[in-house]
């Protein structure tokens, strides 16, 4: 059976998804979220750790994808109200808490990183554009 | 939570450590990685939770300032990030294309979330 707190990471990061958007920063925001902590639970499932170099747990794999069909059969998960305000508190405080970083790491290190900062997200986003010989080159 | 939980928690803490310095509400790529971000470190924090060992382990983590990265594994977070917010981007505008009465309810509900107000029980699908 999936732990709980992987199952409680994959419903957060469900509630997040559906609140996504590209047209307000919190709704970006918010899919940046959803992703990272599907990131995390895949990790903490052992089903994601090719980034480390280290061989998958073959034992709990299947698991987690069990665990994601029945969830995609049921249509979801049911969310509580409870649930749902305890999730969007989280999300918000997160946001937040996000908001507060960004601004302070702009006024400790000054303009400089936040002008390197925006040429290495161009640099990420051109690279994905690119042809693979380009990107070899 | 099974075996060599410290190592996968020592590699998301990396990887939002990466992704931290790009974060900026400037652009919609910096907005992502905020996100990203801070849904890698509520997952640590929600796995390290009540496993006392697990949870000193992420605070010392981060005694000595934002941790070591291997180069090779930049290039690897790098790819992750960009992927993941590609893939991202579709979904939602499919959505959008399939749904687009949805645009203006995840707008609404965005603004409750932000107002704190209360939300009926629904599924999440």
């Amino acid at each position: 059976m999936i732990h709980p707190k992987i199952a409680g990471m994959m419903r957060d990061a469900q509630i997040a998804l559906k609140g996504g958007s590209t047209e307000d920063n919190f709704g970006v925001f918010l899919l940046g979220l959803s992703y990272g902590l599907g990131a995390g639970a895949a990790t903490a499932s052992a089903i994601s750790d090719l980034f480390s170099g280290r061989k998958s747990d073959e034992t709990t794999k299947p698991e987690f994808f069990v665990f994601l069909d029945q969830i995609e059969a049921k249509g979801g998960f049911f969310v509580s109200e409870k649930e749902f305000t305890a999730a969007a508190r989280r999300m918000v405080s997160a946001y937040e808490s996000a908001l507060r970083g960004v601004g302070e790491l702009v006024a400790n290190e000054g303009p400089k990183v936040e002008a390197e900062a925006r040429e290495f997200r161009r640099r990420i986003e051109a690279a994905g554009k690119a042809e693979p010989e380009a990107r070899r080159g | 939570m099974g075996e060599g939980m410290k190592e996968k928690i020592e590699s998301l803490i990396q990887l939002a450590s990466f992704a931290s310095p790009f974060s900026s509400f400037n652009d919609e790529f910096g907005a992502y990685l905020a996100g990203y971000r801070a849904g890698v470190m509520n997952a640590v924090a929600r796995v390290s939770m009540g496993e006392m060992e697990l949870m000193e382990f992420v605070a010392r983590s981060f005694e000595n300032g934002p941790p070591d990265i291997p180069p090779w594994a930049c290039d690897i977070f790098s790819d992750m990030l960009r992927t993941s917010y590609e893939w991202s981007r579709k979904e939602i505008s499919l959505d959008e294309k399939t749904i687009p009465e949805g645009i203006e309810l995840g707008r609404r509900g965005r603004a409750s979330i932000l107002r704190g107000e209360k939300h009926s029980p629904k599924k999440v699908s």
